[in-house]
């Protein structure tokens, strides 16, 4: 299970910097819930917690609760609050 | 040559999260990724390169984080692990249903069993007013005992559909047979949902197998020829069944026994390996 944790990492990794074939691993992989997701990847290392967190992301925007909850525990939660207007300058 | 610095995780939420723009970042990647997208039949292809010892792994894993792994998800994480090339997609076409079955060798010691569920069973249940639930309990121990736990009850989608549509029937009215007697009735209906749908399904719906003309026509020409029955008719769920087996058929050491009371049907899967019907 930590082998598929640490590839998975990896094609998190791959897809941020344009690989092809990672990105369509992710995007397979965002077909599971993220319940699933948050099964099978133990958490190893600062990089998985961050792969996580944006898997997390991925799936918080397609209103998965489990995703979101994971975020607001992880203290992420704020990551996807908008950014604030800048103010006209007057 | 010198590879360039790739960017971890961690700078990329963390560069994100600091200039405030992480919806957005993530926006784009999830856009980026959902395009490199892969259809059913590239999953199918897949599916056929996850070795059975692999399958067997996943669901341990599944069975020890108390989620049962379905086939799919078997595919998406192999995927991960493995890293199978995604871009050669192989003849998948639907006139390939029953090509290759013929030269099936037999495999010696199956380690794992395939119960697949045709619509003329649960048909001849209802016909005999079996209680649904009771008789694939029974039957989930019975295989639970012979093979230790190494197999499954599985229903394609187009079973599920051809059901569902004897259900509704025509008129709104469930579709009878022969002797006017309903094909199925809506406790047996509901008796199946709940034995797919439970947290611990005894049936597992495979989604990716249903019936399509092609294959039904290529499927129908395979009978005539096999039973010599020129009137022999194909069903949505006789399809579905055979493209199951199709794809299973790729993997080592599968058995497979078809829960059918269809004679045509029969006629044509006797003559596989590995492949069992129930006596008539």
């Amino acid at each position: 299970m930590s082998m598929l944790g640490q590839r998975i990492t990896e094609n998190v990794r791959g897809a941020i910097n344009g690989d092809e074939e990672s990105r369509r691993s992710i995007n397979l992989l965002l077909q599971l819930p993220f319940s699933t997701i948050d099964k099978v990847i133990p958490l190893k290392d600062e990089e998985t917690r961050y792969a996580k967190v944006l898997l997390a992301g991925m799936k918080a925007v397609e209103n998965d609760k489990d995703a979101i909850a994971y975020l607001r525990k992880e203290g992420m939660a704020d990551l996807l609050e908008k950014r604030p207007k800048k103010l006209a300058i007057r | 040559m010198t590879e360039l610095k790739k960017t971890t995780v961690k700078e990329f939420v963390e560069s994100a999260r600091m200039k405030s723009d992480f919806k957005e970042q993530l926006e784009g990647l999830r856009k980026e990724v959902s395009m490199c997208n892969i259809d059913k039949g590239e999953m199918r292809r897949l599916f056929r390169e996850v070795p059975l010892a692999k399958i067997k792994e996943y669901r341990k894993m599944g069975h020890d984080i108390g989620m049962p792994l379905k086939m799919n998800e078997i595919v998406v994480l192999y995927v991960q692990e493995k890293r199978v090339p995604l871009a050669e997609i192989k003849d998948d076409s639907p006139k390939t249903v029953v090509s290759g079955l013929d030269s099936m060798k037999p495999e010696e010691k199956p380690d794992f069993l395939s119960v697949i569920i045709d619509t003329s069973y649960i048909n001849s249940m209802v016909r005999e007013s079996a209680d649904i639930k009771m008789v694939f309990t029974r039957l989930h121990q019975l295989y639970q005992g012979q093979t230790g736990g190494q197999f499954e009850i599985v229903m394609p989608q187009g079973v599920y559909d051809e059901l569902s549509n004897q259900l509704k029937g025509p008129r709104g009215k469930p579709q009878v047979d022969d002797k006017g007697r309903p094909k199925i009735t809506s406790k047996a209906f509901n008796d199946l949902q709940e034995l797919i749908y439970s947290s611990d399904p005894i049936i597992k719906l495979e989604k990716d197998y249903v019936s399509n003309e092609d294959a039904k026509e290529a499927l129908s020409k395979a009978m005539q020829k096999k039973t010599k029955n020129r009137n022999a008719r194909v069903g949505d769920g006789d399809t579905a069944v055979m493209l199951y087996i199709r794809d299973m058929a790729k993997l080592k050491g599968v058995a497979f026994r078809v829960m059918t009371y269809d004679t045509d049907f029969i006629g044509l899967l006797k003559g596989w390996k590995n492949v069992t019907v129930p006596m008539i």
